[in-house]
């Protein structure tokens, strides 16, 4: 299609790239024993949480950062980093929203995520972590009346010891690897998520992450527990500033459903990817796994990944209890020097349990794009079930795309299935839309929406009509 | 309103169209016939910029503009539309998402607001009636499993929905029933107007039983061997291209 | 090329080597020196086919290094269809020159207890086409390494692999690299699985940057019969370039219970059902062996092992 659309593309800037001008309270540079205390300290946190964060320190000296993967990046160094950053005079989380800095409220506000409750979106409640540090959390009273816990995950440590000591690193354990490992460490906060026994959670729960303050990382920390019977759905939205520094964002998030509890964690991830050099952008290496604890439980994760200039996550299923459930949802979309590895991991151990894996891999620019899973079914797992399907779309000559799907199969009462392609958008359709007067990027925006669509379309409402904006603006640039 | 002039016209360097000149005016209606092969819709697919096939030389003047210089997306924004022989599938995408974008397009580029959702959904009902194309026909992947006869009806329907001045329509007959042929001519016969040019492409003379052409062109090994009025048609129809 | 003659030879591996009926258009040089065999084919210019028949009848352990040559235009059979029941160690470099047909069937039969290790190199030039049909029944310890360099225009492979595994070990590697523009490889890896038994394979399909109009397919399926069977499918694609239709499907599990059930209700019994199942699963891609003598024996091959 080169011939017809050159010069129709102006590229747009990062949206959310700009900077919010709040002095920042950092503490010294650097991974040290010190630092972790003075974390612990500035979080206020009780003893055991600081054992448990030096506990997981002494095994991170025994480890390296893990070299298998796929993107090609400098060695980081991990004492060249802010571990923990607040806005200044932060102390305590204001009360209200009339205590907090008005500067935070219209850097939400600029991002589309009103915290003022007249304001906010209808049915959905969000926590707003900036940087180290939760800044606003909505709806929390109604929350309250039901008995949903939702709160940064700082605030649990101290109000829910209980729950939180229960199940903080039962599904990813402190020693995982390096990256999940130095979390545990250093963790600044992240959100919390309690649903009782019963309870159907009658809204979304959203966290907003924003990194601001530079050579910073971000090492939020989420943690879900849907006791028996219980439903709740979960989205993070994350942004950072454009910066020609590349900054680290390696989150843990664990989900734990027990039985007939149902987890719907949806992720737009949106972290400035860098400039069209492949300049600046976040490293993101996140872990994110769920673990159907009970029977009859479900968990099911959606993302849809257009920003960081590396990501490098597998949201994950251990599927425990019989009958359990686990599903993957995933577009990927790179651009100009973006790298993504990313898929899934789907351990059948208890009987009947089934396992659905819908990849969608859009590789444009000089990109390299990665699906890598693993589905894996114990001796135990009688009768179950799973269904794969990978595609790859790419756009221009210049990009890549790698499909490398595992399966491992010990039960012999079971059925894997698992299908990939890779292509291209095809000219004729680009003609054919571009016949009935769309141009060459909006041609290629409704195919490669229609190419998403069956992830898009597990989103919740609010957030699926943004999602396919994003798909869009993130091909920009890549036409011709 | 358009004007062709010793248009040459190569498809992976093999040249398809030799030195083909036609002008269509204002409200008539052009037949195109001629044998497989002979590079019929090439000249729908060169009207309409599929960069496949590559201009070598020679003009087109579109509505006093030059067609050459525009992409796709152009030439249908001023106003010049293709029916497929074979439409494109376009899976995830459905049929009324996709009809109501390119509606709104051609609304922006008139300068007019896009579509109210209401508005939209009546007329949609009223122009697939015509058609005889059912409702749910629109929450369906665009083309995707369609049968012939149901692309076939997309794309008429497609025409009345974008209101352009130049039709070009390649085989739009083929893979039609006696029925469904009845019913697309109705609509494209409902359709035609002083304002509204049509190019019909085809390889029998089936179609212009329905739709009356002004002028006929026998077009064989890449240019026009011979032009005339409708009994040209029926000469080729009981003496074949070889007469 | 594939002319309508045939000259048929063979290669007998005993104390000694006897090589009988070779034609004018084959160089042959092989040596047997300290229970290895070290040595090379080549396969001249020529009108003519040229199929060789290797049987091994070696009471030790069997080694062979070989390197083939395929000369312009050329068309090479080579078929195995021996048991190796001391284990085996072999490894082949073969090279085509351009407009040459290198088919390659293995028959073989192991036995349980030995270990075979087996190592193929095929560099390809413009307009070859490599055939590589291999039905095994594994051992303890198995290992069948194939890679295929598509390097020139129009190069293409099709490949076709059985493993019927009664408690033997086995890792099947194929690597299929796209390294020139119009090459086409199509795979397919078929497998059941039965006792203790561990069948992995791993196939892994490489386009390099400038590689447009690259078409490349694989499957992968294995049926897992009992409790302690095992088998790891891993289909890998790695694509540089945007120009291309590549597709890998890969699937295990238990046998189909309705086909079977179908089979049952018309009077057979269930050993007989699940037998003619098995073969039905196994045989899915012979329609590939386009040799109609070559696909009577990989079908028979099946019937018996199975």
């Amino acid at each position: 299609m080169n011939k017809v659309s050159k010069d129709t593309f102006k590229q747009d800037k990062y949206k959310y790239g700009f900077v919010t001008d709040i002095e920042s309270d950092k503490i010294p540079k650097g991974l040290n024993e010190d630092i972790i205390k003075l974390i612990s300290k500035k979080k206020d946190e009780p003893q055991w949480m600081l054992d448990w964060r030096l506990n997981a320190f002494k095994r991170l000296q025994q480890m390296s950062p893990p070299k298998w993967v796929k993107a090609k990046f400098d060695d980081i160094d991990f004492q060249d980093i802010y571990y923990y950053a607040s806005p200044k005079n932060f102390k305590d989380k204001p009360k209200s929203l009339e205590d907090v800095d008005p500067k935070l409220l219209e850097t939400y506000e600029k991002l589309g995520i009103p915290l003022k409750e007249q304001k906010v979106l209808a049915g959905v409640a969000v926590d707003a972590v900036f940087d180290s540090v939760s800044v606003a959390t909505t709806f929390k009273d109604k929350l309250d009346e039901i008995g949903v816990i939702f709160c940064p995950i700082s605030e649990a440590i101290k109000k829910h010891p209980d729950l939180v000591r229960k199940y903080l690193g039962s599904v990813i354990p402190v020693t995982d690897h390096f990256y999940a490992t130095l979390n545990s460490a250093v963790f600044s906060d992240g959100s919390f998520v309690y649903i009782p026994k019963g309870v159907r959670c009658p809204m979304e729960l959203s966290t907003y992450f924003r990194i601001n303050a530079s050579e910073t990382g971000q090492f939020e920390r989420t943690l879900i527990v849907a006791d028996e019977d219980s439903y709740v759905s979960y989205l993070e939205g994350c942004t950072a500033p454009m910066r020609d520094e590349n900054q680290l964002h390696a989150a843990n998030v664990e989900l734990v459903a027990l039985d007939n509890a149902e987890i719907k964690y949806s992720t737009v991830q949106n972290w400035y990817p860098g400039d069209e050099n492949g300049i600046g952008g976040i490293y993101n290496f996140v872990t994110k796994r769920g673990l159907c604890k009970g029977n009859n439980s479900k968990i099911s994760w959606t993302q849809v990944e257009t920003g960081s200039a590396i990501t490098w996550k597998y949201p994950s299923c251990i599927l425990k209890g019989d009958n359990s459930k686990g599903e993957f949802y995933s577009v990927a979309i790179t651009n100009n020097f973006q790298q993504a590895d990313t898929g899934t991991k789907m351990i059948h151990l208890g009987k009947n349990t089934k396992s659905r894996i819908i990849s969608k891999g859009i590789s444009a620019g000089k990109s390299s794009n990665t699906y890598r899973g693993l589905v894996n079914f114990h001796r135990k797992a009688k009768n179950a079930k799973n269904f794969t399907q990978c595609d790859s779309l790419l756009v221009g000559d210049r990009c890549s795309a790698h499909t490398i799907p595992l399966t491992e199969n010990s039960s012999n009462d079971s059925s894997i299935e698992h299908e990939a392609t890779t292509s291209k958008i095809s000219d004729d359709q680009l003609f054919y839309v571009m016949q009935r007067g769309l141009s060459a990027e909006e041609a290629q925006g409704i195919i490669v929406n229609g190419f998403c669509k069956e992830v898009l379309q597990n989103l919740p409402m609010e957030f699926a009509v943004e999602a396919q904006k994003l798909v869009n603006i993130s091909l920009e640039g890549s036409v011709g | 309103m358009l004007n062709i002039k010793e248009l040459n016209v190569s498809v992976e360097e093999k040249q398809i169209i030799k030195d083909l000149s036609l002008k269509v005016g204002s409200g008539e209606v052009h037949a195109i016939m001629g044998p497989n092969g002979s590079g019929k819709s090439t000249i729908a697919h060169t009207l309409a910029g599929n960069p496949n096939y590559e201009v070598t030389s020679g003009k087109i003047d579109f509505n006093n503009e030059d067609l050459l210089n525009m992409d796709p997306s152009e030439r249908s924004l001023s106003g010049l539309f293709l029916a497929f022989q074979y439409p494109i599938e376009l899976p995830g995408v459905t049929n009324a998402s996709y009809l109501k974008q390119i509606v709104n397009v051609h609304r922006k580029h008139n300068g007019d607001k896009p579509i109210e959702a209401g508005e939209f959904l009546k007329m949609l009902k009223e122009k697939s009636s015509k058609l005889n194309i059912p409702m749910d026909m629109h929450s369906r992947f665009v083309n995707a499993g369609f049968s012939g006869g149901e692309k076939k009806k997309n794309e008429v329907l497609q025409l009345d929905l974008l209101n352009p001045n130049l039709v070009i329509m390649d085989e739009t007959d083929s893979g039609l029933d006696v029925d469904a042929l009845k019913s697309t001519s109705e609509a494209v016969n409902q359709l035609r107007s002083s304002k509204r040019s049509f190019i019909i492409i085809t390889h029998y003379l089936r179609l212009l039983e329905y739709i009356e052409p002004d002028y006929v062109h026998v077009f064989q090994e890449g240019s026009i061997i011979e032009s005339g009025d409708k009994s040209l048609a029926n000469k080729i129809d009981t003496e074949g291209y070889a007469y | 090329m594939t002319g309508s003659k045939t000259n048929n030879c063979s290669i007998i591996f005993s104390e000694k080597i006897d090589i009988k009926n070779a034609p004018d258009n084959l160089d042959i040089d092989l040596q047997l020196i300290n229970d290895q065999i070290t040595g090379y084919i080549n396969v001249t210019k020529s009108k003519i086919d040229t199929i060789i028949n290797i049987t091994n009848l070696r009471k030790k352990h069997f080694n062979l290094n070989l390197n083939i040559y395929l000369d312009e235009d050329s068309f090479l059979g080579l078929r195995d269809e021996s048991e190796y029941n001391f284990g085996s160690n072999i490894i082949i470099k073969s090279k085509m020159n351009k407009n040459s047909i290198f088919e390659y069937f293995r028959l073989n039969s192991f036995l349980k207890t030995t270990k075979n290790h087996f190592i193929h190199d095929i560099e390809t030039s413009s307009n070859c086409e490599f055939r590589d049909f291999n039905f095994s029944n594994g051992s303890d310890e198995m290992h069948n390494k194939t890679s295929v360099s598509l390097n020139d225009e129009n190069a293409s492979y099709v490949g076709s692999g059985v493993m019927i595994s009664n408690s033997t070990n086995s890792n099947n590697d194929l690597l299929i690299k796209h390294l020139s523009k119009s090459a086409k490889s199509d795979c397919s890896f078929k497998t059941v699985s039965r006792g203790v038994s561990r069948v992995s394979f791993s196939g892994k399909v490489f386009v390099d940057q400038d590689c447009s109009k690259t078409v490349s397919n694989q499957i992968s399926k294995g049926l897992i019969m009992d409790e302690t069977a095992n088998i790891n499918l891993t289909p890998k694609l790695d694509i540089n370039n945007d120009d291309v239709i590549c597709s890998h499907g890969a699937a295990s599990g238990k046998p189909d219970e309705s086909i079977i059930f179908y089979l049952k209700s018309r009077g057979i019994p269930h050993k007989q059902a699940e037998k003619i199942y098995v073969e039905g699963f196994l045989g899915e891609f012979l329609n590939k062996i386009s040799n109609s003598e070559m696909q009577q024996k990989a079908m028979k091959y099946i019937s018996t092992h199975c």
